[in-house]
């Protein structure tokens, strides 16, 4: 086990993904700082208060006020409701299509090594990648928003978009199987990333309905809201968590099956 | 030409990923009224026209530059993902012609997605029984799904320029992902009219509230999303003229 976790960190040394994934999270979080222009602009701002609706109600609630904490949270909220679920199954569909597309598939599948060990294996580098992104981003969106002088710096404010980011990255984390094993039967990244991308648009459907605490794609967003829609946050019930588990247990067993039952021969 | 175009279509004619862009596509609209249905929204206040106009708008802020930033990637990509670009590089037909050909059939799959996406949500305006019928709002609703399909169609180049450069799928989408969301911050902080990603919500705006401002945009901004297709589309045929068959 420990051999195979070894040869899929070695995978990952000259691997140009994982400069892509994250790059992407740092020109994101450029981006991100670029709306503090826009919560600077007092016309913008009336704009949104004047909407009416929930747009009223979250400005009236001080969530668009330019702070540190509101700025933190807004970042969870970005992993949550924007790049989280598309950017962490693009990680899983690369970390489990790329057999298949460099050829390494049937050395795999041939080698003396129990199967299950490399899904484990792989799932273990996913948990690593994504982890490291989030931390990435954290220090990313900290460090741009200290560049604007956002005034209310707090290491408490940190700490809290901390600890809710890591909550909501192991929620998507326990959606991943499931595109590892699309990633599996489509022999491929493209089905797996289009697969992530219907999840986000069937949750950010359900985002205002009572639904979307069971819907484990939007769980994330659920959680912490999302100051765009907006939607505000509502901490989950034990149920969500346990179709949340479900779904990761399932996903898992139909990964663990598929990779079992493969045949070398595409 | 005609051969390299002919050959581009029928490379298509099992290509599962066509199958897959028009379900995510479909998905939308069912989407959109399930939740409809699902909040118990009084459908009095949700007309053809309101509906409609949704089309659009999800287009242009949901899934536009993704599933069509996908398709470029596909067409463009595939090549060096299926060991082809090497047959492809040494025929003896002229390299822009493939490059061309590309083109056209990713021209062809945006128009048919967003004419899809035009007349799933008719169909579901339908089912839902919404008041307000009148065939102009399927008209509107088609010209501006077009007029976006055609702003976003000239970014691509750029998008097919990196699945070549980096020979797969992966780059083009996460670049994709990234104006997609970058589109939207543009829009917010008001540059949108000189960003080609944020253009698409000057046609029809966009279903996420006050946030987005509706750019207004102008000659220049049209100026500035034919340079870029312009651009790219050269890069695109420069790299393909001097690309080696070595992969």
């Amino acid at each position: 086990m420990m051999a195979a976790l070894g040869a899929e960190f070695l995978k990952l040394k000259r691997s140009r993904t994982l400069l892509w994934t994250a790059l992407v999270v740092i020109v994101y979080a450029a981006f991100s700082t670029v709306m503090i222009v826009a919560l600077k602009d007092p016309e913008i701002m009336r704009s949104v208060a004047s909407a009416g609706g929930s747009f009223s109600k979250a400005a009236a609630a001080g969530l668009y006020d330019l702070n540190w904490a509101n700025q933190m949270h807004t970042f969870v909220q970005g992993i949550a409701g924007t790049w989280g679920v598309l950017l962490f199954s693009f990680v899983t569909a690369y970390v489990f299509g790329r057999e298949h597309k460099e050829d390494t598939e049937k050395n795999m599948l041939t080698s003396p090594v129990r199967r299950e060990y490399f899904v484990a294996a792989k799932m273990v580098v996913v948990a690593c990648w994504v982890l490291a992104l989030t931390l990435l981003s954290l220090a990313a969106h900290a460090a741009g928003v200290a560049l604007w002088g956002v005034e209310g710096f707090a290491v408490e404010h940190v700490a809290t978009a901390l600890a809710e980011s890591l909550e909501v990255t192991l929620l998507i984390y326990l959606t991943l199987p499931v595109v590892a094993w699309i990633t599996l039967m489509g022999r491929g990244y493209l089905r797996a990333m289009l697969f992530a991308f219907a999840m986000t648009i069937v949750g950010n459907g359900l985002a205002t309905t009572d639904a979307s605490r069971y819907f484990p794609w939007n769980m994330p967003m659920h959680l912490v809201g999302a100051s765009w829609m907006p939607v505000p946050p509502s901490g989950l019930i034990p149920v969500s968590w346990l179709i949340a588990v479900g779904v990761f247990v399932v996903g898992m067993a139909l990964t663990i099956g598929r990779i079992d039952t493969a045949d070398t021969t595409p | 030409m005609l051969r390299a175009l002919r050959s581009e279509i029928v490379k298509l004619r099992r290509a599962r990923v066509v199958l897959w862009t028009v379900l995510t596509v479909a998905l939308v609209p069912f989407v959109v009224a399930f939740s409809i249905r699902l909040v118990g929204a009084d459908l009095g206040e949700t007309t053809w026209e309101s509906f409609m106009r949704l089309a659009p708008q999800m287009m242009a802020s949901w899934w536009g530059i993704m599933i069509f930033g996908l398709a470029a990637a596909y067409l463009f990509g595939r090549e060096f993902v299926e060991g082809t670009a090497k047959n492809m590089l040494t025929l003896p037909i002229r390299r822009e012609s493939f490059v061309v050909a590309k083109m056209a059939v990713l021209a062809i799959w945006v128009s048919g997605l967003a004419l899809l996406a035009v007349s799933l949500e008719a169909a579901c305006a339908a089912a839902l029984g919404l008041p307000g019928f009148a065939w102009e709002h399927i008209w509107v609703a088609a010209g501006e799904s077009m007029t976006i399909g055609l702003l976003i169609y000239l970014t691509l180049p750029v998008v097919a320029a990196l699945a070549m450069l980096e020979k797969g799928y992966l780059p083009p989408m996460l670049f994709s992902a990234l104006m997609e969301t970058a589109s939207m911050l543009f829009a917010v902080v008001g540059w949108a009219r000189w960003f080609p990603w944020s253009m698409p919500l000057a046609v029809a705006g966009s279903s996420m509230g006050p946030l987005i401002h509706k750019p207004e945009i102008s000659a220049g901004s049209w100026v500035v999303d034919a340079t870029l297709f312009v651009v790219g589309l050269a890069a695109l045929i420069v790299y393909i003229d001097r690309a080696d068959n070595a992969q």
